[in-house]
């Protein structure tokens, strides 16, 4: 532009369409590159946007594998929780059970113990039977062997006996009666059943009055003093287990009488069987 | 800057400014289409992105791109609209270059009319848009 100089109308016009040509040019080449800047743009952005979908939707498939296999550990996790439940239920009603049987273990061990117990208190007590049997087959073979030696009597002989002594005469009576009645040798020790030789002996002198009654006539016996002599109606024991009654017939010759094995019998005194002692009865204090 | 008029003693002929208001004319209507193509386009984006059917992060970005564009429509159509205010300004001046001279007006006022004219011109020029 010309300053300082008049300018013709002329030139004016073609500085201003110069101008203005300038003018549209620019402003076009602005919009255009306003427009084009846009859509350049969105077309990155629309890119970036499919780029960053397209890692969302990988993370997103890749979050719902997670997710997935999340859920299946939960889900084996919750079984493997049920199943730990179950045993440890199952754990708890087996040491409850294992506690039972200790229990039932611990009973049954005592019970063994006392069984044992009682097993050697029945063969303790075999053996007591053993030993009675060998003692009662040992009497039993005396018996065989003293029959030889029996020595017969009868209610003469008692009648004898009364007129020496009343009280020898009521105890022979009373013996020769209960061998009327068969009398059998047994171990309890009662009338209904029967006696063994030392019980007997008891019984007849409880039934005399010479021992109290009420009490086992065996043990009865045991009161009775000892004495180193027998005298008439004292009773000898002998090493076979028998207690007999020292007697004399009517002819004067002693003998012996009481409950044996075989029933009761009446034997020589100096039948095969060694004395073990004598107890006092004093029926017949008089003697001396 | 001085505005050389055809001069006649006796009745001075107005200025022709017919070249002038021809290219602001045609900047003008260049400017008002480019701004009514770019607003249509700003406006084809917010459709776009108002019917799209899946709403995405590029419709958010397609509109804030469609907004930018529609305000540089405005720019346009304000650039337009000046250069249309230049045209009636110069076309006022002439009415009134014309009146004074057919008045006989005193040359005091035609020479403060050149000057106006002129320093018009002078800042049309010097703006460059």
């Amino acid at each position: 532009m010309q300053t300082g100089v008049e300018l013709s109308l002329q030139d004016i016009e073609q500085q201003v369409a110069r101008a203005e040509r300038r003018n549209r040019l620019i402003t076009v080449a602005i919009a255009a590159a306003v427009v084009g800047g846009a859509a350049l743009f969105l077309q990155f952005t629309y890119h970036k946007l499919e780029s960053l979908n397209g890692q969302l939707q990988n993370v997103t498939g890749q979050l719902e594998k997670a997710n997935t296999d999340l859920n299946a550990s939960q889900q084996r996790l919750e079984s493997v929780n049920t199943a730990r439940s179950d045993a440890e239920d199952q754990l708890k009603k087996l040491q409850a059970e294992a506690a039972n049987q200790a229990g039932q273990i611990a009973q049954l061990s005592a019970q063994l113990a006392g069984q044992r117990q009682q097993a050697e208190s029945l063969k303790q007590d075999l053996q007591n039977a053993n030993s009675k049997l060998d003692e009662l087959k040992g009497q039993i073979k005396s018996a065989t062997d003293f029959t030889r030696y029996g020595h017969q009597i009868d209610f003469a002989d008692a009648k004898n006996l009364y007129n020496t002594s009343s009280p020898l005469g009521e105890l022979l009576s009373k013996i020769l009666e209960l061998q009327r009645r068969n009398l059998v040798f047994d171990f309890a020790n009662r009338i209904e059943a029967g006696f063994t030789s030392p019980g007997f002996a008891g019984y007849v002198l409880q039934q005399l009055g010479k021992l109290p009654a009420g009490m086992a006539p065996d043990r009865a016996l045991q009161r009775l003093p000892a004495a180193n002599e027998p005298q008439l109606g004292d009773i000898i024991q002998y090493e076979t287990g028998f207690a007999l009654f020292y007697l004399k017939d009517r002819r004067g010759a002693p003998f012996v009488i009481g409950m044996t094995p075989l029933g009761i019998a009446s034997l020589n005194l100096d039948f095969k069987a060694r004395r073990t002692g004598v107890l006092r009865t004093n029926i017949y204090p008089d003697q001396h | 800057m001085m505005v050389q008029a055809p001069a006649s003693p006796a009745h001075p002929q107005a200025p022709d400014f017919a070249p002038i208001v021809r290219a602001w004319r045609k900047t003008g209507i260049c400017y008002v289409c480019l701004g009514l193509a770019i607003l249509l386009f700003g406006c084809a984006l917010l459709l776009f992105t108002m019917y799209e059917a899946k709403p995405s992060e590029f419709s958010q970005i397609t509109k804030i791109a469609a907004g930018l564009v529609t305000i540089t429509s405005l720019q346009l159509f304000n650039l337009g609209r000046k250069r249309f205010e230049r045209i009636g300004i110069v076309e006022t001046l002439r009415l009134r270059w014309i009146s004074l001279a057919s008045s006989d007006g005193s040359e005091r006022q035609i020479a403060e009319l050149n000057r106006m004219v002129t320093k018009m011109l002078r800042d049309n020029l010097a703006r460059g848009l």
